[in-house]
């Protein structure tokens, strides 16, 4: 039965092996090496594909050329034919003729240029000059939403390798990006590219994190709802909840992805693999997509959420009760209930806390011989800021200590002030002049 | 041959001495010799710090430039010390930035020292309580804050000072009277003391025992397998 | 004249010495307490007496209401940055832990003694006239003894012409406050009680803590005590700021004071403006007792309303100051007055952001003007739909219909049905 559809005539031109085939199809003839070739480390010496449309231009030559819809524009009237040749002005002719040369030549002079631009070294990231742990920006914009407040933080790029039964061993560059918008939305990815692409994979990930996000509740827009535990692979994580103007205290990365998200206090202990950064990414995103705002734990334990605050001297304050549940009473209550949400989530497990062992020598005789020669002292310092508290020293250089002491002498000597003589006090000896 | 050698020894001391000497008795340029290092000045060292009156400071601090500057965060916010390797490791304080002429001795100075309008004064509590930390009338620990010693001083100082004009207030500490001691007909026992903050939660809000599983306890597991099966297979290459 | 002070364990020396005591005050001819302006002429009172009358502090505890959010326990620095606990507890539990608190704050209600500044009488101890010009300073003698106290610890003087004396109670003060340091008490009384600094901090509405502070700093019968919180109680008067002082601890002292001068009117004024009849009522018995011979007379079984009605009947010429009280008294109108609102809460703003959380919704608002909706919910209803895992024990429930909104109609019918018994 023959088909509906017309047939379609994909060929345009049979005649030309060189007008059948695209450019790049043809350069490929040329550059391509064989898998066992690549095998054998052909790769490297292959020939280059040549720009050499840098070069040559269409229609460029001492008689120009002007093809109508290709480097000239359409003309409407026929009658004027598709070309039209021209003559070459003299300066043209000048600048064709060492046109090759000087293309060449600047390439030369930018080889060593490097123009990295001057970072605050808050902002360099983890080390050196590398791009982890700086800021990379938003994300491209992905199906019409951008990403604008977005920023964009590398934690890792790493070597990984592969082995095939051709290639033999076979290394990809992996990166580990996280972005976030500082408001609760973040999303966090895994970017690959051939060895040595770094950019490239980073590039990648942060294309995949921007299509991975997820959105975090912050307590006070600040910090955690509670005290979690997570865990991935052999690295465990304990995270706590932190009173404002804490700051972030944890690992490195976990500082980044903290700045991603928006969380601004926080104390994160990770024990077992800290250096396996994708298990640690994952067990604190999972600890933090796990958590439970108040008003969802009233809904679930049917309880009044209340919060005890040390600057109100504990006074309970309700911070969500439940809506769609009743309110449960006090016979009904299991012991877990009871518990103060510091301690409900985590189970029972609790980061471990090493005190800070004393140093060898606190308790050599000389060293408490020291501390005990220092004794005298210990008040020196509440004196010193009580002084400069009076206004009786500006500051507490040595100059302005000796000013001081010398106004008083005279003050006392003059007899403004009275000098105490009596029991206890040493005479008053003048100082001999050499 | 030692007496040489004396020679030599006495003859050193001699000239550091004289060196050390002519450093002491160096001129110290006058301001006008040395410049102000006004805000725009990239490089402070050697110059002076202007003065300026706390008046001045106070509409400093709500102009534009001072917004733009530091962005409404504290000013030791982005501050970072001029050191090597990890804060944690980071060697003590410096003791001044500022000379006892009142110039820079160094290019990075600290926050408080690098701005030639600030300085801590009791009459604008509000710079001081940029270092207080958060819901408290405690400074910031001196390594956090990147000031140095001497301002960390002056700023304890003008704490100090701000409390006792008022500029800042605290939490006084309750005072519990016992009327008897005050009135002779007053007989009756008084409460027990209380004090601010002085509570702890577990005496409003007591923990109850919760027995939990153990986790990843290390019993019942087969952690050797991997050498049993190891010892299998090396005697069977044997 | 300059002082060298010493401090000594004198065991031997302390039964010579009288107990240094602060209940010596028995019999005084004027109160300090007690302003000349005064229009009655009562000479022979005895306000400490009459401040531990029974019934006296009964009235002034029933005036000074406990506000625990707002003032008691409204956020204050702490020496130490600690984080907010949370804990889930049933109304039951909830009410339990409220009414500790309230015991709690009852005690942080304490009222400051109010006592006659104290003589400055000091005892001669031996006259040696041998010592006479060893020295141009006086010698101050401070006992360190383990067990000595503040208020008993020996302090002696010996002048420079030789007589040796017990301190005055300024020195003994001085002297605890140099050997015994305690926090925020330093040795000199700090600037904020000297009047620009005062004038600055009341103007900022920090009555409370400079009175905490004048109060922790100087013993109650300190004269420069008693007169600070004169200077502090008149200039809350003078600007009718009684919402700073409400429900401090110093509320009692303020409000023995205004009666002691026959000075209640404005505050009468500020609990008529809120409608708190009782509360007015009780600050005229206790002007009676205060006053015996006042000429308001009130007898036993009156009720509120009539002893208010009474003072305002007899005492016209405050008819101008009284303005709010009258208003609530002919008209029943409450004073909606926001500024006064604002005033009382503007000390806590400047304290934190810790009450940003107050728009909280419950079962009861979620479908008001309160809830997540606001305005909106008017025009739409509210359901309410059992969110997943919202308890197990409500499963059954959950299958013949959507049951949050099932159980909050038959809620609504149920509260229907009592409006209509009614």
């Amino acid at each position: 039965m023959a088909s509906l559809l017309p047939l379609v005539q994909t060929r345009s031109n049979t005649v030309n092996f060189f007008m059948r085939r695209s450019g790049p199809e043809l350069w490929k003839t040329l550059t391509s090496v064989s898998k066992s070739g690549q095998k054998k480390g052909r790769r490297n010496t292959r020939q280059p594909i040549r720009p050499l449309n840098r070069f040559y231009r269409i229609g460029s030559s001492p008689m120009k050329v002007e093809f109508a819809g290709l480097n000239a524009p359409m003309r409407m009237n026929q009658d004027q034919g598709l070309l039209s040749i021209a003559e070459q002005t003299e300066d043209e002719i000048r600048d064709s003729l060492g046109g090759v040369k000087k293309i060449l030549e600047e390439k030369d002079t930018g080889k060593k240029k490097r123009n990295r631009e001057k970072l605050h070294p808050m902002e360099r990231g983890f080390s050196g000059t590398q791009l982890v742990g700086q800021k990379l920006g938003a994300p491209p914009p992905v199906d019409g939403v951008d990403f604008d407040d977005f920023e964009t933080y590398c934690l890792e790029v790493k070597r990984t390798s592969n082995m095939t039964n051709v290639f033999g061993r076979v290394h990809t560059m992996s990166a580990l990006v996280v972005t976030g918008n500082g408001r609760g939305l973040a999303g966090y990815a895994v970017g690959k590219a051939p060895i040595h692409r770094t950019t490239t994979a980073i590039i990648n990930g942060m294309g995949m994190a921007s299509r991975k996000i997820f959105h975090v509740e912050l307590h006070e827009g600040r910090t955690i709802y509670q005290d979690f535990y997570a865990e991935c692979r052999n690295t465990r994580v304990f995270a706590q909840r932190r009173p404002r103007g804490f700051g972030l205290t944890c690992h490195p990365r976990l500082i980044k992805i903290c700045e991603a998200i928006g969380i601004k206090d926080i104390y994160v202990k990770v024990e077992g693999s800290t250096k396996n950064y994708l298990a640690l990414t994952h067990a604190f995103v999972t600890g933090l997509l796990n958590q439970e705002t108040h008003q969802q734990l009233a809904e679930r334990k049917g309880l009044h959420v209340v919060e005890m605050s040390p600057s109100r001297h504990f006074l309970p304050q309700i911070v969500a009760s439940p809506i769609s549940v009743e309110l449960k009473t006090e016979e009904t209550l299991e012991a877990l209930d009871r518990l103060n949400l510091d301690d409900f989530y985590g189970e029972g497990r609790y980061p471990l806390r090493k005190p800070k062992a004393l140093p060898f020598f606190s308790n050599l005789e000389g060293h408490l011989d020291a501390r005990w020669r220092k004794h005298p002292f210990r008040n020196q310092e509440s004196t010193m800021i009580r002084l400069i508290a009076d206004n009786m020293v500006p500051r507490w250089t040595r100059d302005a200590r000796a000013a001081w002491a010398e106004q008083r002498n005279e003050r006392m000597t003059t007899g403004v002030e009275p000098m105490p003589l009596g029991i206890g006090l040493s005479h008053v000896v003048p100082k001999k002049e050499d | 041959m030692l007496a040489t050698g004396g020679s030599i020894a006495r003859r050193l001391i001699h000239s550091s001495c004289r060196l050390a000497c002519e450093g002491k008795t160096k001129e110290v340029p006058s301001p006008e010799e040395a410049g102000y290092a006004y805000n725009h000045v990239e490089r402070k060292k050697g110059m002076y710090k202007p003065q300026h009156s706390i008046a001045e400071q106070i509409s400093y601090m709500k102009s534009r430039a001072y917004a733009e500057a530091y962005k409404g965060l504290p000013i030791y916010r982005w501050y970072k010390r001029n050191i090597k390797g990890q804060s944690k490791l980071q060697p003590p304080p410096r003791l001044f930035c500022i000379d006892k002429h009142g110039r820079f001795n160094l290019n990075h100075a600290c926050p408080v020292c690098r701005d030639e309008y600030l300085y801590f004064d009791y009459r604008n509590p509000s710079l001081i309580e940029q270092f207080l930390a958060d819901g408290t009338d405690q400074p910031i620990d001196i390594l956090k804050s990147g000031l140095c010693r001497e301002q960390y001083t002056l700023l304890r100082a003008q704490l100090l000072k701000a409390r006792e004009h008022g500029t800042i207030t605290f939490g006084v500490e309750f005072r519990n009277f016992d009327y008897r001691q005050w009135y002779k007909s007053w007989t009756e026992e008084p409460g027990k003391p209380v004090e601010r903050a002085g509570v702890r939660l577990q005496d409003i809000h007591p923990d109850p025992l919760v027995h939990f599983p153990t986790f990843k306890n290390d019993k019942n597991n087969d952690w050797d397998q991997w050498w049993i099966r190891h010892d299998k297979f090396a005697k069977k290459a044997k | 004249m300059n002082t060298v002070t010493i401090q000594t364990s004198m065991l031997k020396l302390k039964p010579k010495i009288s107990a240094f005591t602060r209940l010596s005050t028995e019999v005084r001819q004027s109160s300090q307490w007690v302003k000349a302006s005064g229009s009655s002429t009562t000479d022979d009172v005895n306000i400490e007496k009459l401040f531990v009358e029974k019934n006296v502090q009964k009235l002034l505890t029933d005036l000074t209401d406990i506000d625990l959010e707002h003032k008691v326990f409204r956020p204050r620095r702490t020496s130490i940055q600690q984080r907010s606990h949370f804990a889930l507890m049933t109304d039951e539990r909830l009410e339990k832990t409220r009414e500790r608190m309230r015991e709690e704050a009852r005690r942080f209600l304490q009222f400051v003694p109010v006592k006659e500044p104290r003589q400055e009488t000091v005892q001669t101890l031996a006259k040696d006239a041998e010592l006479k010009d060893f020295d141009t300073s006086k010698f101050v003698f401070t006992d360190i003894t383990f067990d000595a106290t503040d208020q008993d610890r020996t302090v002696v003087v010996r002048e420079p012409d030789g007589t040796l004396r017990t301190a005055n109670p300024e020195e003994h003060d001085r002297m605890n406050r140099t050997y015994y340091q305690k926090p925020n008490r330093p040795v000199n009384p700090p600037p904020l009680f000297s009047d620009p600094y005062l004038q600055q901090a009341l103007d900022k509405n920090e009555h409370e803590f400079v009175l905490d502070w004048s109060c922790w700093f100087y013993e109650p019968d300190d004269p420069a005590f008693v007169r600070l919180s004169q200077l502090i109680f008149d200039r809350i008067n003078e600007t009718n700021k009684f919402h700073v002082i409400t429900s401090t601890r110093h509320f009692g002292s303020f409000v023995f004071y205004l009666a002691l001068n026959d000075n209640i009117p404005k505050l009468l004024n500020y609990f008529g403006s809120f409608g708190r009849l009782s509360d007015c009522a009780n600050l005229i018995r206790l002007q009676k007792a205060v006053k015996p011979d006042w000429r308001v007379t009130i007898a036993q079984g009156d009720s509120e309303e009539k002893i208010v009605k009474d003072f305002i009947k007899q005492n016209a010429r405050f008819r101008d100051q009284i303005g709010d009280l009258l208003n609530f008294i002919n008209n029943g109108k409450v004073k909606q007055d926001q500024d006064l609102e604002k005033q009382t809460f503007g000390v806590r703003e400047r304290v934190g952001r810790m009450d940003r959380r107050k728009a909280r919704i419950t079962s009861a608002n979620v479908r008001g003007v309160e809830g997540p909706l606001a305005e909106l919910s008017e025009e739409y209803p509210v359901k309410v739909v059992k969110s997943e895992g919202s308890g197990e024990r409500d499963a059954v429930e959950k299958k013949d219909e959507g049951r949050g909104k099932g159980r909050w109609r038959s809620r609504d019918q149920n509260s229907k049905e009592d409006k209509k018994k009614d």
